[in-house]
């Protein structure tokens, strides 16, 4: 019998797959990382439902529990994700300026 | 010759006006003796009348639709006046903090050493009625640029300097905000650029403290300079 909490995550989870399915329909991601983040959320589907697999994983890693595991992998998918979106956004910054630039530029040109 | 001064400005229009008729007044010399000069305003998505004022003064003036630094504003400028066959720009700050009187100084120095660069250094110069914590803040910029570019000077964060067409030509600025003028710093070291400091003054005047001299401001200047070397390591590795 599923608990309340369970049932919560599993059916957010869903949404998101859903989700990540629709946003790589519309080729808005690549199948690359479509595969990646299928297989991400099914294992948290299997760790929501079957809460002793973590610990398998994490008594496998020399971690103590599974919930141990769990966060210890989460704080490092997180900085992960922190680190990839810092660097996007640094390009993204430079490309606005060299755009703006570029207008600036030919619009004076224009003018004269 | 051909000199060009730009000046990168945002919400300036309090100031421009009289920093350009002083930029053309200093410049008057060399134009006497059949050289040619010109004030490029780069108006960075200023949301006053920064432009038109500095149109009316009689400068060229370049917008930038959103605002994106000082460090973005030079290099727009810098591609303009190299587009149009500069042999020398000098940098400048709106808000009235340089004194114009200090440009012949530059480029005189510029030309009689042969160097590439002239930095202003306020420091060897004057700073008139600097808030403590602003020198605070800029011993602290001094030491960290010292550290990290290996080049030794009195003043990391002044805005006034007076470049060859070749040093405009070589030096790269990536960083759109403050942390350009430590990148010019290390952009000296890694093309082996003949540079000299020269004395300039600096006045911190009431107009210039409602600038943002806050303490935030200052600090956010080594914030920008620790994130910028984190930056350009995480680019150059990955």
């Amino acid at each position: 019998m599923l608990t309340p909490i369970q049932l919560i995550l599993v059916i957010i989870t869903i949404l998101i797959i859903a989700r990540t399915i629709f946003k790589w329909k519309k080729k808005e991601l690549d199948t690359v990382n479509l595969v990646l983040w299928l297989f991400f959320w099914f294992c948290v589907i299997v760790a929501v439902l079957y809460p002793p697999v973590t610990t398998v994983v994490a008594n496998f890693l020399g971690v103590g529990r599974g919930a141990d595991a769990v966060i210890y992998f989460a704080f490092a998918l997180l900085f992960y994700l922190i680190f990839r979106v810092s660097i996007r956004l640094y390009k993204i910054e430079r490309d606005i300026t060299k755009i703006v630039s570029r207008i600036s530029l030919g619009e004076k040109r224009k003018d004269e | 010759m051909l000199i060009f001064v730009i000046i990168p400005a945002y919400n300036e229009a309090g100031s421009i006006g009289n920093v350009i008729k002083d930029i053309r007044e200093s410049v008057k010399d060399f134009m006497l003796r059949g050289d040619r000069a010109g004030v490029v305003v780069v108006d960075d998505g200023s949301t006053d009348e920064t432009s038109r004022v500095a149109k009316e003064a009689g400068a060229i003036v370049l917008c930038h639709c959103v605002n994106r630094g000082q460090g973005a504003s030079l290099a727009t400028a810098t591609k303009y006046c190299l587009l149009n066959n500069a042999d020398i720009i000098i940098h400048f700050d709106a808000d009235g903090q340089h004194d114009a009187t200090d440009i012949p100084i530059l480029v005189r120095t510029l030309l009689d050493g042969q160097y590439d660069i002239i930095l202003g250094s306020r420091f060897l110069g004057r700073a008139l009625n600097i808030p403590l914590f602003k020198l605070i803040t800029l011993k602290i910029a001094i030491l960290f640029t010292r550290l990290f570019s290996g080049i030794s000077t009195t003043d990391t964060h002044n805005g006034i300097r007076a470049l060859t067409k070749h040093a405009a030509s070589v030096i790269q600025l990536t960083q759109d905000r403050m942390a350009h003028a430590s990148e010019i710093i290390d952009e000296i070291k890694r093309n082996n650029l003949k540079f000299k400091e020269v004395g300039v003054t600096i006045r911190y005047t009431s107009y210039a403290s409602q600038k943002g001299q806050s303490i935030f401001n200052a600090f956010s200047i080594v914030c920008d300079l620790i994130g910028s070397k984190i930056q350009k390591i995480l680019n150059s590795k990955f």
